[in-house]
């Protein structure tokens, strides 16, 4: 009966003391909006990098021998050019048949960062990305074999060095986050979509294509995970824009 | 938000690494281009796909194909190695068989990555004996597959 009885006296204390805290607040006037012309310097730069996850490919894979340099450059805040190139070779040899094949490969196209930034020099990055493919590249069976079960013996040939194009379309989605100053590491998946056929005369198809991946696929996922460091050697000038008046249509 | 990086770039790692297939060594077509035969038979005036009750067939010099099996149709696998191929076709084992020789030109043609390389072929000429086959018609010269049926082989007297 007590507690209920101080509550009950500690209830009517509170209203008493909020008027003196709104009266506080209203004397303290509005804030001054920011001036609607500022701007300021956000980091730019040039990050060079290298796509590691194509050394642990060849581990598993010892056919797909690639190498491949990323970069990419700040345009706009939040708008970045990529680019990647990269060599790759195709050693292979079973008992069927040996393959040798080697070519290069570039994209090019754009990143845009989805991450709102938390403090304007922020530069870790989640983000979509649209690449077109080209490469070009050679390939050539050295030597075949058929075996014949039924008739016993085999049959040998070979495929001549055919020189060939692929074209694709790439679609990015990854993170880079900056782990030391201007060091970043990332990861990105991929889909890749092939625009042309890749096939000889003959129907032989290459057992890969350099920087697409399989030969004999339209479309293949894949992922990228790389280490980068950046040049800032510019800066981009950003500019405030006063978030969009809601209030003004209702009216 | 430094964690959440973390535990997204060890996740994306073996994701990355489940993704992949070594093509060569996953062998997952085959190429079958045997040179498939149907059997056609004239009954009153009627030619129909006829069912041989004991059919068995070889290459010459080479194991048996089938033995005295009941079927309306047979394959005989060309031999990649050789220009011409040569089998005994008997439809009866009380009746006399027949031999036929094909000639035609062979292509190496690529399976995929895992399977390596086949043969097809184009079928040049048949030459057969007329013990009991009356004649032969060909449907397709082209042997790429054998779904299709490449020949029809006529008999009028059994």
């Amino acid at each position: 009966m007590l507690s209920f009885a101080a509550l009950a006296q500690n209830k009517p204390a509170t209203p008493v003391a909020k008027p003196a805290d709104t009266t506080h607040v209203i004397t303290k006037g509005k804030i001054t909006p920011e001036p609607k012309d500022s701007s300021w310097l956000i980091p730019g730069g040039l990050r060079v990098g290298v796509d590691l996850s194509r050394f642990i490919n060849n581990a598993y894979y010892p056919y797909r021998q690639e190498y491949t340099v990323v970069a990419d450059a700040r345009i706009t805040p939040s708008l970045f050019a990529a680019v990647e190139l990269g060599y790759t070779n195709t050693p292979h040899s079973d008992s069927n048949y040996t393959y040798k094949g080697n070519g290069m490969f570039a994209t090019l196209g754009i990143d845009y960062n989805f991450l709102k930034r938390q403090y304007p020099s922020e530069r870790n990055m989640f983000f979509g990305g649209l690449r077109y493919g080209f490469s070009h590249f050679n390939f050539e069976v050295p030597s075949y074999t058929q075996h014949s079960s039924y008739w016993g013996g085999q049959v040998a040939g070979s495929y001549p060095k055919t020189n060939a194009n692929a074209h694709w379309i790439e679609l990015v989605l990854g993170l880079k986050t900056e782990v030391l100053k201007n060091l970043f590491l990332g990861w990105n998946v991929r889909e890749r979509i092939l625009l042309n056929t890749v096939k000889t005369n003959d129907g032989f198809t290459p057992l890969t294509i350099p920087g697409f991946g399989s030969g004999s696929k339209r479309a293949v996922f894949d992922m990228q995970y790389t280490i980068s460091y950046v040049i800032p050697f510019y800066k981009i000038r950003e500019h405030y824009h006063p978030p969009a008046p809601k209030k003004q249509p209702k009216k | 938000m430094k964690n959440i990086y973390k535990l997204l770039i060890a996740g994306a790692f073996l994701l990355g690494m489940a993704a992949c297939e070594n093509e060569t060594k996953v062998c997952d077509q085959t190429l079958r281009a045997d040179l498939h035969i149907g059997f056609r038979h004239d009954s009153a005036g009627i030619v129909r796909d006829t069912i041989f009750r004991a059919v068995t067939t070889l290459a010459l010099n080479r194991d048996t194909l089938l033995k005295n099996n009941s079927t309306n149709n047979i394959y005989f696998p060309l031999s990649p190695v050789a220009d011409s191929s040569q089998f005994m076709l008997k439809i009866d084992s009380l009746l006399q068989g027949d031999t036929l020789t094909f000639r035609y030109k062979r292509t190496p043609v690529f399976i995929s990555a895992g399977c390596g390389f086949g043969t097809t072929y184009t079928i040049d000429t048949v030459l057969f004996t007329t013990h009991l086959i009356d004649s032969v018609k060909f449907i397709n010269k082209s042997v790429t597959n054998s779904n299709d049926t490449h020949l029809y082989i006529f008999y009028f007297n059994e």
